[in-house]
């Protein structure tokens, strides 16, 4: 079976196989358009570092034989404690390792690894956190003007209940 | 590429993650920066762009339409979600004052807002005062709010009509609304170019607006008063089309439409109510511009009289006695070249009138629609073929 060869923003070079690889759209379409050249030549993801690069094909290699996803319901409201237990132990890593696997997801365009570390960012945010909670959570500053936190103040006020 | 902060996410990458939540927690993320604001506005402002404020609008849509206010373009206020009921059982707030405050200063951050509608139309039991006030000072500071309708049917103050500046369209549909209201708001508004007051909304000093409305090019009006208080309306620089529906007392026109005919530049008439007397018709035929024509008749001689109207294109007829018109339907079709439609609401023509007519507009460039209620309903009549359609006329239709 050949092998690809991957190289990362700090040039690092990881030899996998075709199967792990195409986990990513963004790499099949590139390995699509080189053809027969594709032999031994190193296609190189200048947005992606290695240790996240890594990251990427431990979990590429776990999932390559995952059924492809089913289209979901547009309008359904999606579920986010489907997360599987390799997938959450997997997912145990800091908050800035997570987003870069998000960013590198999106990149590479692997749907399945989008999917569960979104739903775990979105389960960082659920359960009923008030905004201040929220802002602690990521280490978010609360930029908003003076009016912008009266605008917000009030519409609350809306429908407080009393 | 690096991302130690959820703020280094590209917007489609947070997109998804909002999509992962339940709307109430977006809406706490809409509060807790500007950013996520913004995703959120992106995300859920184009189901406000358009939005009716009314029984129907649950507690949650009210925080999302004041996060989105700013791309609210076309909004609708039903005030009867104001009522006390309502305020209490639907909403459980016990400050009604409060609630009304929200909403005033939600308006006042709608920038894109074009097109404000406020109705009334049961009875409002309210501690809010002066509630269309509220809204209209709320609303003055908004550059692209062009149209603005009011449909009341219980006494409300619009005092504070005269604060706006931009509107372009009024639609003013209350019990009544006083002299020196109008005047002012027809004063600082001075782009308007449309009018529409409700019936018996104005009185006999209708004539104090028009030195204000240089620019009103569409005025539509009902109120019975002496012939000279219509009198003054010819004198709008801009007029193109005038509609007067409702009761009027006979012959009052007469002065209007000889005024009119002086400087004829008055496209679309309707006179929707009252015939035309034989005086009011001999002026009518001056108005050599009009295109367009809908009136009351009560003799064959004023239907006569129509047919000198050249450039008519389209001619609404309501004949108010069974006479037989079918020999000045016929002269009008053959004088007026452009005539595209004819329709007659009543009135009575006889047997061989559409083979006549057909015969008539034969070799005519543009073809007429003929819509005639007895006894064939509805005929278009081309060079080449003629078809019947069996369908019932309907006078509100044009």
């Amino acid at each position: 079976m050949p092998i690809i060869r991957l190289e990362s923003s700090d040039k690092e070079i990881f030899d996998t196989d075709q199967e792990t690889a195409k986990c990513s759209e963004t790499i099949k379409t590139a390995l699509e358009d080189l053809g027969d050249e594709s032999d031994n030549s190193v296609l190189p993801l200048p947005n992606v570092n290695s240790l996240i690069l890594k990251k990427v094909l431990h979990w590429a290699t776990y999932h390559k034989d995952d059924a492809e996803l089913a289209e979901e319901d547009e309008n359904k409201e999606k579920r986010t404690d489907d997360i599987s237990s390799w997938d959450a132990d997997f997912l145990k890593v800091d908050q800035g390792t997570l987003f870069e696997l998000i960013l590198a997801a999106n990149y590479l365009n692997i749907q399945g690894l989008l999917d569960v570390t979104c739903k775990t960012v979105a389960n960082m945010i659920k359960g009923g956190k008030s905004p201040q909670e929220i802002r602690d959570t990521f280490g978010i500053t609360n930029d908003f003007s003076p009016s912008e936190e009266e605008q917000v103040r009030k519409e609350n006020e809306w429908c407080e209940d009393k | 590429m690096g991302a130690s902060n959820i703020l280094e996410l590209y917007d489609d990458c947070l997109n998804y993650i909002f999509d992962f939540l339940p709307s109430q927690d977006c809406l706490r993320l809409a509060q807790v920066c500007l950013r996520f604001r913004q995703i959120f506005v992106s995300q859920c402002g184009k189901r406000f762009r358009e939005y009716t404020i009314d029984e129907n609008s649950s507690r949650e849509e009210l925080i999302q339409l004041s996060i989105c206010r700013e791309v609210v373009q076309n909004f609708t206020i039903d005030l009867h979600n104001f009522d006390m009921s309502i305020i209490t059982n639907k909403y459980s707030c016990n400050t009604p004052t409060v609630f009304f405050d929200i909403l005033c200063s939600t308006l006042a951050g709608m920038h894109q807002l074009e097109h404000l509608n406020v109705k009334q139309l049961k009875i409002l039991v309210t501690i809010i005062a002066r509630p269309v006030d509220q809204i209209l000072t709320a609303v003055r500071q908004l550059k692209d709010l062009r149209r603005l309708k009011i449909h009341s049917i219980f006494d409300c103050s619009v005092q504070r009509l005269g604060e706006l500046q931009h509107l372009e369209e009024l639609h003013l549909h209350v019990p009544q609304i006083a002299s020196a209201t109008l005047v002012k708001c027809c004063k600082s508004n001075s782009r308007l170019h449309s009018l529409h007051l409700g019936y018996g909304c104005v009185q006999s000093n209708l004539c104090d607006i028009v030195p204000h409305c240089k620019n009103l090019e569409v005025f539509k009006f009902g109120m019975t008063a002496e012939s000279s208080a219509y009198k003054a309306l010819a004198r709008l620089p801009k007029l193109r089309q005038l509609t007067h529906f409702g009761i009027r007392r006979a012959d009052s026109f007469e002065p209007l439409l000889t005024s009119l005919a002086d400087r004829p530049q008055l496209l679309h008439l309707d006179i929707d109510g009252g015939s035309i007397s034989l005086p009011e018709t001999r002026q009518l035929i001056r108005l050599q511009s009009l295109v367009h024509l809908k009136c009351f008749c009560s003799t064959v001689q004023c239907v006569v009289m129509l047919a000198r109207l050249s450039r008519l294109e389209e001619l609404c007829l309501w004949m108010t006695s069974p006479l037989d018109i079918s020999d000045a339907l016929l002269g009008i079709i053959a004088n007026c070249e452009k005539l595209k439609l004819l329709r007659l609401a009543a009135g009575n023509i006889n047997n061989d009138f559409f083979s006549n007519a057909m015969k008539l507009s034969r070799g005519k460039k543009i073809p007429l629609k003929l819509e005639i209620p007895m006894p064939s309903h509805k005929q278009t009549i081309t060079a080449e073929k003629c078809s019947n359609e069996r369908e019932l006329n309907n006078w509100s239709a044009f």
